[in-house]
């Protein structure tokens, strides 16, 4: 196997900042492989930060569209108005837009230089996304405004004139020479005055298209001091006529804030309209939905893990740049920590797997000599790698070689668990669609959960199993033929392109193979040689069968129903060595069960399906009470074998992914990490530091008391404080404080002085208060409150 | 350069066509200013309500008289800082303007009273004719220090040009004058207009394709309607703008005739109501109204029986004008949503802003069977209090109460079903509720011990918030209807 050396370790690797990857494997990780490791994370996280900006860029487009659309119209409507209706133009009304994106400020954004940059390309409109923070009083605010706008307008003036390149700004120059030359050489003042001269320019320069509009975004509406707002809007619908001006609030509450902000005269000059985009809830969906299920890079995050980030998002901040963070550092970490992690790119999907090419490209051979002893320790000892090899029942003396030989494994096992893992996602990917898809279908709208949803259930147990697969297949079993069959050729058509009878895919090929035959039959258009019965008692077998396997036992299987009256069973088993004889055998056992499967099927045939059909039919009617009259005999069989092929096809393809073997190394699952990094708990940080100070300062006493409330002389002052603080009631003596703590100072070999100590408790004591434990009081001389109860 | 002389009965004539109704105040200011050469009392101050036409008819005046470099109109709005006030009165008496043609340089750098003066001194013409400085909005002067408003009038004395300072304003004169004395303006006061007076300037914007009369029915209802709420001309002229068309409709598709003004006015009914109600708060914009009535005017008025769904599935009641309306009443329901525990900090946060904070233990003790003990106790101490104080000083009459933040997360943890741990998140979220205006700090800002914040939501919408959690906030409010 080792014949094809790649040139992957001669390379002399290319100075790489490592930023601080470590050597893992106690130290006996290759320098190689840390490098890859890195590489590995800065191409993954950079392909997948480009699919998250693609995904976000995607929800935005339609909102993005309807939103400069509407500025737009609006505006154009203003001066309809005015010509229609007489005396408009007294309203003096700004059109305005508000724009209700969510309460998540920081995730705006993205959002606000999307529109500023749309209406800047698309309708040539003058922009400015006024930033709160900024914008404290009047004064502040007009000088940005029309500084800002000045400086575009000349840049306009400019590029229009361009058949006179450059002379434009020589000219202005020019002008500025000689007004100053005339006096004129004082700043502009930047009020409303100076920017309704520059539009009038503007204007007079191109009299012919109309004056741009003007449109001044208000990011965080709640965030504006309100007697700014009231005065620019009092100015600018003042200039109403002369500039044509848009506003924008983006609103994170609701209408109200608008009307509570401003005074009804101030309110009654704005024409409001509103549009919501609340586009964090369908960002990460589609992130969700894009990246995180189908895992194209080679990581998923487990139930745990990604249960956590659905949290964060749902339960606490609605903030997807937090979620991205946090996704980001779950990636960084599964790099950073995991020896293994150089495997990912073999589980990737072909187009994207990270360093295929390149200076660092590696195959899985070069890997495979250049892991150290430990990797392949590391990975049979991950759970369901142990499990896969019990499950084996290899004789001892092969189980031991596999135990031994790091290449034999490799080759044997690791490589085809991978693609099984590969093959396992895929499906699940495409499958997991096809269930939503199937939701769709039913009517009930408690039954229609968002993917994010299906995908929990799913890491969670295998979702066959769960409530809600069974209310829907329930549910889905009241839809007519033509849904159904729809249903199915959708799934058949996702999935074709995807499966081939070849190694792990086989069983869902099977089943997309007999899915295909089923909705023949529910087109009343049967492939003459199959029937429901074969179609379910090939379902039921568990065994691999290739194509040429299953076009020989479909044309058996019809020739003993054939001849089955007269129960001709030599000529049956003279069909079967032939259809054997044909594949190619992988595993060298199942030659001798594949007889068997033939045995089963064939028998099963031969139970004559006449005599169980009317039975089954009534069955049947009851399930489908409103079809059974418009349906054919043959189709009521047919359906029924369609639902079963059905749920075999979600329990092959919806599984658990904590049953395939290997998941642990492509699966992150350490939400505590997350959590302590994403959400700090201050107050029990500070506790424990304060309770527990070995935990943080390993210094060599620490680790040598072992009981942990006992207080000793060599901690830390403050600790010790506290140790005693815990003891004490509501209001603390603090003389008496003092004494127990010189008590247990009193075991330092050092003996400190009186005096040192008595300054070691003041600085301590006030250590505490500024953690927030104490307050001085004046109920009580020398005395101080608690302000804690317990370990809360 | 000798003023030429104005015909000021001519003026009288103009302006009362213009703006009926305000006779005897343009009587009164034209007999104030005279002549462009004449001496005018030195400060003059006009008062009124808003769109009482303070602003449109001293400007139409002063615009007859005077030529611009002697009369400056300020709105004070727009001159925030004394800086502008000075440069713009510059600008405008020395008839200079800042423009491309400048480079948008000015030759005037005036920052305080003294530079202004020795300016003015300077402009020419100065020793000829009078001059006059008309501050609009004058309210916001008061904002620029307290010798701005004193030093502007005496500024005559300090230039030795007779200037006239007129000062525009809906804030009465009480509310200017400083402590330590000033001199008294000659008041001009321009009172709301009566029924008689709306309707004939309402009717200066007649269309010219309507009989006069029929557009008179129309706006003496209007006023009727409205005038018990609104008696601001502009509202009333955007109503009425808008109304009209609506008003109109049913003489083009034939449904009644212009001699038939009931029949019109019952048919518009609905409109009326819907506009009351959104229109005069802007909940729906008059661009929208418009849209809206553009597809149903003459012409494509086949819509009316054609398959639109909700047209349709009204007219069969017959009242298609009925479904019109109801089309307007946008829906105005709270259409924001907060992260799960967020919601539970705002329920949170109301409690402790509208709850007696003594009463916290029987409420969100975490004991045995708390609700309907709570209940319980929540009745008997209702009833004490009640007997105590009838109810009167009940919290929800005197607004929310400010409570400190750890009061609030003790409520907080108590109400949540499942316990969280306390993280930086929820710290983070009471922060990002704060920018939201839905809670209002009340301690300093500096202040990082002992943080206190007053609830900011009404009750609808906390009781919306709390459905939508299924948490009853009803049974833990006290004295709450
Ligand atoms: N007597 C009138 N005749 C005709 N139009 C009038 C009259 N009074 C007010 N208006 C109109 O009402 C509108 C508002 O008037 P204006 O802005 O002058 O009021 P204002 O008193 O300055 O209001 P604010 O106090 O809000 O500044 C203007 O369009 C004006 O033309
Ligand atoms: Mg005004």
């Amino acid at each position: 196997m080792l014949h094809n050396f790649d040139s992957v370790s001669e390379v002399v690797l290319p100075h790489v900042s490592l930023s601080g990857f470590r050597k893992l494997i106690n130290g006996k990780e290759s320098d190689h492989l840390i490098a890859l490791r890195h590489q590995l994370y800065t191409q993954v996280w950079s392909a997948i930060r480009g699919e998250i900006d693609e995904c976000l860029a995607h929800v935005h487009e339609k909102g993005l569209q309807q939103v400069t659309d509407r500025i737009i119209q609006t505006a154009e409507a203003m001066e309809s108005i005015s010509s229609t209706i007489s005396g408009a133009q007294a309203f003096n009304e700004i059109p305005t837009l508000s724009l209700f994106a969510g309460i998540n400020l920081q995730d705006h954004d993205i959002l606000y230089t999307q529109i500023a940059q749309r209406l800047r390309t698309q309708h040539q409109c003058f922009v400015m996304v006024l930033p709160s923070g900024q914008c404290t009083n009047p004064k502040t605010t007009m000088t940005m405004i029309v500084s800002e706008l000045i400086g575009k307008v000349r840049d306009r003036i400019l590029l229009d004139h361009d058949d006179v390149t450059g002379i434009g700004e020589v000219e202005f120059q020019n002008l500025v020479r000689s007004a100053k030359s005339q006096g004129f050489n004082v700043p502009p003042s930047y009020d409303i005055k100076t920017l309704v001269d520059w539009f009038r320019h503007l204007k007079s320069r191109n009299p012919t298209d109309g004056a741009p509009l003007i449109v001044l975004v208000f990011k965080d509406f709640e965030g504006f001091d309100q007697s700014t707002l009231e005065t620019l809007i009092r100015i600018f619908s003042e200039y109403c006529g002369e500039l044509p001006v848009s506003f924008v609030f983006g609103i994170a509450t609701s209408v109200d804030c608008v009307q509570q902000a401003l005074p009804k005269h101030v309110s009654s000059l704005l024409q409001i309209e509103s549009i919501n985009l609340q586009l964090s809830a369908e960002s990460v969906n589609r992130i969700i939905d894009r990246i995180l299920i189908p895992g194209h890079y080679g990581l998923s995050l487990g139930y745990e893990a990604y249960e956590h980030l659905l949290d964060q998002f749902f339960l606490h901040n609605f903030s997807v740049k937090a979620l991205v963070s946090t996704l980001q550092y779950a990636f960084m970490d599964y790099f950073y920590a995991n020896p293994l992690s150089v495997l990912v790119s073999f589980v990737a999907s072909p187009d994207r797997a990270p360093l295929a090419t390149g200076e660092l490209s590696y195959t899985l051979d070069s890997l495979a000599r250049d892991m150290a002893e430990d990797h392949f320790d590391i990975l049979r000892m991950q759970p369901s790698v142990r499990e896969y090899l019990e499950g084996l029942d290899l004789p001892a003396k092969a189980l031991f070689a596999v135990l031994d030989d790091n290449m034999l494994f490799f080759n044997d096992h690791l490589r085809p668990l991978m693609d099984r893992l590969r093959h396992f996602r895929l499906h699940y990917t495409l499958a997991i669609r096809c269930f939503q898809s199937m939701q769709e279908c039913c009517d009930q709208s408690s039954l229609k959960k968002p993917l994010r949803i299906i995908h929990l259930f799913n890491l969670n147990e295998d979702l066959f199993r769960t409530e809600h697969y069974k209310a829907v297949t329930k549910a889905f079993k009241r839809l007519n033929v033509e849904t159904v069959t729809d249903f199915i050729r959708s799934c058949v058509e996702a999935f074709l392109p995807h499966v081939n009878d070849q190694g792990e895919g086989n069983r869902v090929w099977v089943i997309i193979r007999m899915l295909q035959d089923v909705i023949r039959g529910l087109c009343n258009e049967p492939n003459p040689t199959v029937t429901p019965d074969t179609v379910r008692m090939i379902l039921q077998t568990d065994r691999t069968i290739h194509q040429a396997d299953l076009e020989q036992l479909l044309t058996g299987v019809t020739a003993t129903q054939q001849g089955g009256d007269s129960s001709d069973q030599s000529s049956v088993q003279t069909a079967v060595p032939s259809g054997l004889s044909a594949p190619p055998m992988t595993p060298h056992r199942n030659s001798s069960m594949r007889n068997d499967l033939y045995m089963s099927l064939l028998t099963g045939a031969n139970r004559t399906p006449s005599a169980a059909t009317p039975q089954r039919i009534n069955r049947r009617l009851m399930v489908l009470p409103d079809q059974s009259q418009n349906l054919t005999d043959a189709q009521i069989g047919w359906i029924q074998v369609a639902y079963e092929c059905l749920d075999q096809f979600f329990r092959r393809t919806l599984r658990c992914y904590d049953r395939v073997t290997l998941h642990e190394l492509f699966y992150y699952d350490n939400k505590r990490l997350l959590k302590k990094a994403f959400n700090a708990q201050p107050r029990a940080s500070v506790q424990t530091a304060l309770g527990q100070p070995g935990l943080y300062i390993r210094c060599q006493c620490c680790a040598t008391h072992k009981e942990v409330d006992a207080i000793h002389h060599s901690h830390d002052d403050t600790c010790v404080l506290y140790k005693l603080y815990l003891e004490c009631g509501r209001l603390i003596n603090l003389y008496d404080w003092f004494v127990a703590f010189s008590s247990i100072k009193e075991g330092d070999p050092r003996h400190p002085s009186p005096k040192e100590l008595q300054a070691r408790f003041v600085r301590g004591i006030s250590e505490l208060q500024f953690l927030g434990f104490i307050k001085p009081t004046t109920r009580k001389t020398d005395h101080v409150i608690r302000l804690t109860w317990g370990a809360m | 350069m000798t003023a030429s002389t104005v015909n000021l009965t001519l003026l009288r004539r103009s302006a009362a066509q213009r703006f009926p109704g305000r006779e005897p105040q343009v009587d009164q200011l034209l007999r104030y200013l005279g002549q462009p050469a004449d001496t005018s009392p030195p400060f003059l101050f006009i008062y009124g309500h808003e769109s009482t036409g303070k602003t449109s008819i001293v400007r139409f005046i002063l615009s007859e008289i005077f030529d611009s470099t002697h009369a400056a109109y300020i709105s004070c709005v727009e001159c925030y800082t004394p800086r502008l006030v000075f440069e713009h009165i510059l600008k405008q008496l020395g008839d200079s303007h800042p423009s491309f043609e400048t480079g948008f340089l000015s030759n005037v750098k005036c920052d305080s009273m003294q530079e202004f003066i020795s300016f003015m001194r300077r402009l020419d013409g100065a020793h000829q004719l009078p001059r006059y400085i008309v501050f609009d909005n004058a309210e916001k002067l008061r904002d620029m220090g307290p010798t701005f408003l004193p030093a502007f009038l005496r500024i005559a004395e300090l230039t030795d040009i007779p200037t006239t300072i007129i000062l525009i304003s809906c804030v009465p004169w009480d509310k200017f004058r400083p402590r330590n004395g000033i001199q008294e303006p000659l008041l001009v006061r321009f009172p709301i207009y009566g029924k008689e007076d709306t309707m004939k300037i309402l009717a200066l914007k007649c269309p010219s394709d309507e009989p006069l009369d029929f557009y008179l029915s129309f706006i003496s209802v209007v006023y009727d309607v409205f005038s018990r709420n609104c008696k601001d001309i502009n509202e009333l002229r955007h109503l009425v703008a808008l109304l009209f068309p609506k008003f109109c409709e049913p003489l083009f598709d034939g449904r009644a005739k212009r001699s038939e003004v009931p029949k019109l006015f019952r048919l518009c009914q609905t409109y009326f109501a819907a506009a009351a109600d959104k229109l005069y708060l802007r909940e729906i914009s008059s661009a929208e109204w418009l849209r809206h009535i553009r597809v149903r005017r003459p012409g494509d008025d086949s819509d009316d029986n054609s398959s639109d769904p909700e047209d349709s599935g009204t007219s069969i009641l017959g009242n298609p004008i009925e479904s019109d309306a109801l089309h307007l009443r946008i829906k105005t329901k709270l259409d924001f949503d907060l992260p799960y525990y967020t919601k539970f900090l705002l329920i949170a946060s109301f409690l402790a802003s509208y709850n007696p904070a003594r009463l916290d233990v029987r409420f969100f003790s975490k004991g045995k069977e708390s609700t309907s003990y709570s209940k319980r106790g929540k009745q008997a101490i209702q009833k004490q209090m009640m007997s105590n104080t009838g109810g009167k000083h009940r919290q929800q009459l005197l607004g929310p109460k400010s409570f400190p933040i750890e009061r609030m997360l003790a409520i907080f943890y108590s109400i949540l079903v499942d316990p969280i741990e306390n993280s930086i998140e929820i710290q983070s979220q009471i922060a990002s509720l704060v920018t939201l205006r839905l809670l209002v700090r009340t301690s300093n800002a500096s202040q990082l011990d002992g943080i206190k914040c007053k609830c900011n939501v009404s009750y609808e919408l906390i009781r919306h918030i709390s459905h939508s959690v299924q948490f009853e906030i009803e049974n833990y409010l006290f004295d709450f209807i």
